[in-house]
């Protein structure tokens, strides 16, 4: 058995190099030569945490692959244009080994979907809208917002699903609920209460079209629109001025238009005025335009066709309105004054009840 | 002098050329199966000191906390799964005991005060490995108090070390106005409040969106063992962890309300237990029923000193011609009642 001295040794070379590096050379080259290698490997080292950095924070490093025009786009005009890629298209360093060995050695020139997590993660959106990052402290707090406490917290439903539904549009379109409130739908062309009209068209609902935050809000637990919600369209502008103060998300993101206020009727209710609770307990725009008059004696008022004079001027045809005037209610002596008299002569209104 | 170069040189002169092949390869594969043996010691003690809560009580002396977690909830569950330390916490810990001869630990050095993304990884997010963990999000109260108003966890569930059930009017230690008054300071002043002193979660419900006790809530105590069963069917924490005592319910009045009553609406429009053992019959007229004592024979009635009750029969309200037989008939003759409010 010879030695194979003619065979690659990377032992013996080794030996060899130590030997030449004591022992052939000066002291200053060694000097020399040590400072260089020094010098090599910081560069080195500096390459390395540059070309990391370039993929792991610049988005065109992303952009050298992932040629999705249309998003890029959408990104650099986004809310999020200030962020990296990565912030919420993690990928651990693991996936990311995996796919480099596969690109540099098996010639993959693909990539399985969502090698990242594409559709990112609820967690990730939460650690900056929820809980606080430093890195970034404006980011807006869903915290404080009742939608998203039944939405995220009791439904658990992920992010994406209403802030990403169209690549890397974070806000949502304004009629976006519908997609799973498909019941709640506003008829527009009203089906409910008259389907057709003599000559065949449809009666059209007159909030029928607007946003689902326009009246939704996010002020009450149920995310019913309280009164004042309801006051904003239809009230005066200084309910406008104080919703606008509180600055939740129905009067940030979704305020009612001014032409959507202009059209609407503007209630004057007087501060004694009788039955000030939630304008839903008469009004259902998603069903009807109106009340239907025929509700108040069967719904609340069962007993006032027995009370006082009520009798007799229903069987008049009179409808409960002709004399309460809606939101006002209470006929005065003054309204009867000039309403009553149209038919008899003037009574206190008080002495109707007796 | 100790030279390692060169002890290290010797022993491989001393493997390469004193030794037979046979010795050779006994003396490898001893050295292998020392290898695995120590490897397998290794992860054995990171695994004690890890997993193991007595590798934890055996500096953490603290009797009174173990025996709590001991018998609580969270029993099966290592210390480490909610008192996390970094493994470089871990280090700098190990470093000054053993080369600072530190004997105490700076207080906290790892999560003490459990926070809240500890218990919502179990009880919000699932975690495979406790998947019978109860899943919070569901819950109204916790939706309001986790997410909206970021409560820690640890505030009502871990006041005392390690009983996680909070206790029964605990809710008081921050809705501090909102205590009962057991001796009535606002309606009769040292006349005690029936509900005075019940659980916070007796009436405060689970299962709507303010929190408030709606009809069937109040039923519960107050009415019959139908609705008792339906909501404890739906087994809301206030029910599956606050349920009124037996003996709560056996002393609520039983009322009974006939379907076609009118004023089916929340009990709280009428009653707030909070601050009175009965509502004011004086507000009837003054809150809703403004124009009532105009109308009819009211006035006439009400002139006699009658309070709305002695006609209306809390509950079922509607005066029947039955009733008024009965009753109308102590100071005169039987009139229809329909005719009263002409």
């Amino acid at each position: 058995m010879g030695r194979n001295l003619w065979m690659f040794n990377p032992i013996s070379l080794v030996k060899k190099a130590i030997l030449w590096f004591s022992q052939g050379i000066s002291t200053k080259a060694r000097i020399v030569i040590m400072g260089s290698l020094l010098l090599f490997s910081l560069a080195m080292l500096f390459a390395a945490y540059k070309i990391n950095d370039y993929f792991e924070n610049n988005p065109n490093a992303c952009f050298a692959c992932h040629v999705h025009d249309e998003a890029n786009k959408q990104w650099a005009k986004s809310e999020h244009a200030g962020l990296n890629c990565h912030e919420c298209h993690h990928s651990t360093k693991k996936d990311q080994l995996i796919q480099m060995y596969r690109f540099a050695f098996m010639g993959q020139r693909s990539v399985a979907p969502r090698h990242g997590e594409v559709i990112v993660p609820r967690i990730l959106c939460l650690r900056c809208h929820w809980e606080r990052d430093e890195k970034f402290p404006k980011a807006p707090d869903i915290g404080k917002s009742r939608y998203h406490a039944k939405h995220v917290f009791n439904e658990k439903i992920e992010c994406t699903k209403c802030h990403g539904y169209k690549t890397h549009k974070f806000t949502m379109e304004e009629r976006y609920c519908i997609t799973c409130h498909k019941n709640k739908e506003l008829q527009p062309h009203d089906t409910t209460v008259q389907s057709s009209d003599a000559k065949g068209t449809k009666a059209c609902l007159p909030m029928g079209s607007l946003p689902c935050f326009n009246c939704h809000t996010d002020r009450t637990s149920d995310l019913l629109p309280g009164r004042k919600k309801c006051l904003f369209c239809h009230g005066s502008e200084s309910i406008r001025q104080e919703l606008l103060a509180d600055n939740t998300i129905d009067v940030k993101h979704f305020q009612p238009k001014q032409e959507t206020i202009q059209k609407a009727i503007k209630l004057k209710i007087s501060a004694n005025a009788a039955m000030q609770f939630h304008c839903y307990e008469c009004h259902n725009p998603h069903l009807k335009a109106r009340p239907d008059w025929n509700n108040c004696t069967i719904k609340c008022h069962a007993n006032v066709l027995n009370v006082g004079k009520h009798g007799l001027h229903l069987q008049l045809n009179l409808t409960c309105k002709d004399c309460h005037k809606p939101h006002e209610w209470k006929v005065s002596p003054e309204q009867a004054k000039r309403d009553c008299i149209t038919c008899h002569e003037y009574k206190d209104p008080k002495n109707f009840l007796k | 002098m100790l030279n390692p170069m060169k002890l290290f040189n010797n022993v491989t002169k001393w493997f390469s050329e004193r030794l037979t092949p046979k010795a050779k390869i006994i003396i490898a594969i001893g050295a292998l199966i020392f290898v695995i043996i120590m490897g397998f010691i290794a992860y054995k003690i990171n695994d004690y000191f890890e997993n193991d809560p007595n590798a934890c009580f055996a500096c953490h002396v603290h009797d009174d906390a173990n025996k709590q977690w001991a018998k609580s909830e969270h029993a099966n569950i290592n210390c480490h799964e909610c008192h996390h330390s970094s493994k470089k916490d871990q280090m700098v810990q190990m470093y000054r005991f053993a080369f600072l001869g530190q004997r105490s630990v700076n207080p906290r050095h790892g999560e003490i005060i459990v926070p809240r993304v500890l218990c919502l990884r179990c009880h919000w997010e699932r975690d495979e490995k406790f998947s019978k963990a109860p899943d919070i999000s569901k819950s109204r109260y916790h939706a309001k108090h986790v997410f909206i108003e970021k409560i820690e966890c640890t505030k009502c569930h871990g006041y005392r070390t390690h009983k996680f059930s909070l206790e029964e009017r605990y809710c008081l230690t921050c809705h501090k106005d909102k205590g009962f008054r057991p001796h009535g300071t606002t309606d009769k002043p040292h006349e005690k409040i029936p509900m005075g002193e019940l659980p916070c979660l007796n009436c405060h419900t689970d299962r709507t969106s303010n929190l408030l006790p709606e009809r069937k809530k109040c039923l519960f105590c107050h009415g019959d063992e139908k609705v008792r069963k339906e909501l404890t069917k739906d087994a809301t924490i206030d029910v599956k962890h606050f349920r009124p005592t037996d003996a709560t319910v056996k002393k609520a009045v039983k009322i009974n309300v006939p379907d076609k009553a009118p004023m089916q609406f929340e009990c709280r429009t009428c009653h707030n237990p909070h601050l009175r053992s009965r509502p004011d019959w004086a507000t009837c007229t003054v809150k809703c029923h403004t124009t009532v004592p105009y109308t009819g024979k009211h006035e006439i009635h009400l002139q006699m000193n009658l309070q709305c009750k002695n006609c209306h029969k809390p509950h079922s309200w509607k005066v029947t011609p039955e009733q008024a037989k009965k009753d109308c008939v102590t100071c005169h003759e039987y009139k229809d009642p329909k005719l009263f409010i002409k």
